[in-house]
């Protein structure tokens, strides 16, 4: 479960994210959209504890993210969107690293991590460097450390970045099984064609506020459009595709 | 004019002119000078830059007003002249020598190769020449004083010269090499070298005590000899005599090798420059040469997770960060420098045995070196990836303490003992030395988890700071006052008897264990509301 309540985080005098209410329940996969700047990975790392919320309320798994920070982060994984890694790493180092961070016992984690590897078919790659990975190796290493201490919740912030189409296709089917499974998933993406094909509900927010909240049929007919996509481009203030189109064109007469 | 002489070269001039732009930018906010990290800011940079080179500046004078005769002084200042400045040219400005990115950015540009090398060229020009200003310009006055205004306009020539020698060397000996030995490697060679550039910097205020000491100049005469034909920074010092009218056939000789290999440099570097030898550099790069190196994993069974973690972290930090290693490194020179003063007066007869120097200086290295290790875990090139710190249930307060134990441990321990044989030796009484090492060692200890206390961080989660630091210069006055001022008097009572000694000892370790206590209490609040930087 992921619910906040009024959560608002300021930087200095300029508002990220401004009263925003959201609930995620077991079992459900909740695509958080909004354009660049929304206040989307604030809000992330807000409920995964890398930032601390200015006012309001934040829960995750049943705790709250300023009071109990360690009991929620036992419970979650995260595929943050830039993914950074320490690259003087080899991937199984790296995984030994979060396994040791999260507190999963050694020799369990060592053949869970070896495991991961090998699904995510990097295996051979255990004992390089990170540095040496291509973008989508590395985006499987992320995924394999949030899935390393089977999480009851997972935060994904563009989670399918640099993976091949196969790949791609193995982490949307995991997603909807997980989420069968009973995890809740917060996902955060662009491409509103996966948000469409794998949420069962959507959150849109503009300017750090809730702008729309549904299924994707909600949302579309909710803003009177013909899809997603326009939906979107109405609810978040964007000016239409065609008429940027144009502008740009004539500007380059 | 400009324009008609790089057209007359057969470049286009607009483009020349854009690319030199282009190329001075890139280079001034590339250079690892001073910071490395992508986070290294343009402000405060351009001072630090000025105050290093004028400090190498005011050496080259020093040399310049104590060395004796016009031709003995040019050369040995010439020859910190051109070390520095090659040295300077291979570590912190060689991209202004040649850039893989050249080909990446230009290669899909109509930009031919001759204009690609003369905006190159006009680049290590104005570096070199900035540089050479710096270093040569305070020796004027030295020149002047000493040896009249003819020897300062000579001083001034042959250190222009030397200066477009010492650019156009670095040019074709580093793109040789570049051919012959495979980037990263070449990289961490030239990261030793800044190391032994720092080094010597840190240490400079020795050489003239050293050369004191062993009668240096007592051994050389003021004249120019044949052997000096071999050595080139001699063949610049015969311009100032040749522009004082007293000069010997010996003197043009030199200054004719001075011109002849600088025309041939001239030549060999044009080929090195170009766009289309960034080509032959890349495709010869491009084939993979790293080994992949097998790493044993960390499996302290008395360690907690946090230790461990630490341990893998900082290992393959120093195996593979530069920056992080350069800084660890750096460290063990600068405590042997402060080590071998005392040894100096020692060697020299000057020595008291208990003076100051002898106890005092290696007590401030002493104190100093671990809070110089905990600044370099402070940040790093890979501070986003710290997420992972904040995201997990780690115990963050912890974390920072195992970095420290690790510190200890592994950096401190070792150095200490180190110190302690120095010290048995020089205070020629082996219980004593012990003693006052003991003392020391637990005192560095202590000194460290304060540093800890008043400042916590969490490993690695900030970027590279773009200065050397307020809180490390603070500290620094402050191991100065207590290892020259208490510690020794403090010591020297401790171990002036077998009863005092085990008073003090006793409350050193109290003290120590008391804070290593409280440590992690004390800096939990701190630690915990640290937000992410990333």
């Amino acid at each position: 479960m992921i619910e906040t309540r009024d959560l608002t985080k300021n930087y200095g005098g300029k508002v990220a994210v401004s009263g925003l209410d959201m609930t995620v329940a077991p079992g459900e996969i909740l695509g958080f959209l909004g354009p660049n700047g929304a206040g989307k990975s604030t809000t992330v790392k807000v409920l995964t504890g890398m930032l601390k919320p200015s006012a309001g309320e934040a829960r995750v798994a049943g705790f709250d993210v300023v009071a109990e920070p360690l009991e929620v982060k036992r419970r979650f994984g995260y595929v943050p969107e830039a993914g950074a890694l320490f690259e003087v790493l080899t991937g199984s180092e790296y995984l030994a690293m979060v396994a040791a961070l999260k507190g999963l016992p050694e020799e369990a984690s060592s053949s869970r991590i070896d495991e991961l590897l090998d699904l995510f078919e990097i295996g051979q790659a255990a004992n390089t460097r990170l540095a040496e990975y291509s973008k989508g190796m590395k985006q499987k290493v992320l995924l394999s450390a949030a899935l390393l201490g089977n999480p009851e919740v997972l935060f994904f912030d563009e989670p399918l970045n640099g993976l091949d189409a196969n790949a791609a296709a193995v982490v949307k089917h995991l997603l909807r099984e997980l989420a069968a499974d009973g995890r809740t998933i917060l996902f955060c993406s662009h491409v509103l064609e996966v948000v469409e094909s794998i949420c069962d509900r959507i959150l849109i927010i503009a300017n750090g506020c809730r702008v729309a909240e549904g299924t994707p049929t909600e949302i579309t007919a909710g803003a009177g459009a013909a899809s997603l996509e326009e939906a979107f481009a109405e609810l978040t203030g964007v000016r239409a595709t065609a008429d940027v189109t144009r502008d740009v064109l004539a500007a380059l007469r | 004019m400009l324009e008609l002489c790089i057209r007359a070269l057969g470049a286009d001039y607009r483009q020349w002119r854009t690319l030199a732009k282009v190329m001075l930018t890139v280079n001034w906010r590339t250079a690892p000078a001073m910071q490395l990290g992508e986070h290294r800011q343009r402000e405060g940079y351009g001072g630090m830059f000025v105050l290093m080179y004028g400090l190498f500046g005011l050496g080259v004078a020093a040399l310049a007003a104590v060395v004796p005769g016009v031709f003995m002084a040019a050369t040995a200042a010439l020859t910190l002249v051109m070390l520095v400045l090659a040295a300077a040219l291979l570590t912190d400005f060689q991209t202004v020598l040649t850039s893989r990115m050249d080909l990446d950015v230009l290669g899909y540009q109509p930009v031919s190769s001759r204009t690609v090398f003369l905006a190159r060229l006009a680049n290590l020009l104005v570096y070199g020449y900035a540089m050479g200003a710096m270093l040569a310009v305070p020796a004027i006055i030295a020149m002047l004083v000493r040896f009249g205004f003819f020897a300062a306009l000579g001083w001034l020539a042959a250190a222009s010269l030397a200066v477009a020698w010492v650019g156009l060397l670095a040019a074709t000996s580093y793109t040789a090499i570049v051919r012959l030995v495979p980037a990263d490697r070449l990289r961490r060679g030239l990261g030793y070298i800044q190391l032994v550039l720092s080094t010597l910097a840190t240490g400079f205020f020795i050489v003239p005590m050293l050369l004191r000491q062993f009668d240096f100049f007592e051994n050389f005469g003021t004249e120019p000899t044949p052997a000096l034909l071999l050595y080139p920074p001699a063949w610049f010092a015969g311009l100032p005599r040749l522009a004082t009218g007293s000069f010997t056939s010996l003197d043009l000789g030199l200054s004719a090798a001075a011109l002849g290999s600088l025309a041939g440099l001239a030549v060999l570097a044009r080929g090195k420059l170009s766009l289309a030898f960034t080509d032959s550099i890349r495709s010869l790069q491009a084939s993979p040469v790293a080994r992949p190196r097998r790493s044993r994993p960390i499996r302290w069974r008395w360690a907690s997770a946090e230790l461990r973690v630490m341990a893998l972290l900082i290992r393959a930090q120093l195996r593979h960060e530069m920056r992080f290693r350069l800084a660890i490194l750096g460290v063990f020179p600068m405590g042997l420098v402060m080590l071998a003063l005392p040894f100096l007066y020692r060697l020299g007869g000057d020595g008291e045995g208990d003076s100051f120097l002898v106890l005092g200086i290696p007590n401030v290295m002493t104190i100093l070196l671990p809070v110089t290790l905990l600044e370099a875990m402070r940040s790093s090139e890979s501070y986003r990836a710290t997420w992972v710190f904040f995201c997990t249930p780690a115990d963050l307060p912890k974390l920072t303490v195992s970095a420290a134990k690790f510190a200890g441990l592994f950096f401190l321990l070792p150095y200490v003992l180190m110190v302690g044989g120095a010290l048995c030796w020089l205070l020629g009484d082996i219980v004593r030395g012990i003693g006052h090492t003991l003392l020391l060692g637990v005192g560095a200890y202590a000194a460290m988890q304060l540093a800890l206390r008043v400042s916590p961080w969490i490993p690695f989660s900030e970027p590279p700071p773009k200065t050397a630091g307020g809180r490390l210069f603070g500290f620094s006055i402050l191991a100065a006052v207590v290892g020259m001022g208490v510690l020794p008097w403090l010591i020297a009572f401790a171990t002036s008897g077998l009863a005092p000694f085990a008073v003090a000892a006793a409350l050193f370790v109290a003290v120590c264990a008391l804070l290593q206590r409280s440590l992690t209490k004390g800096i939990r609040k701190r630690v915990q509301e640290t937000e992410f930087v990333g």
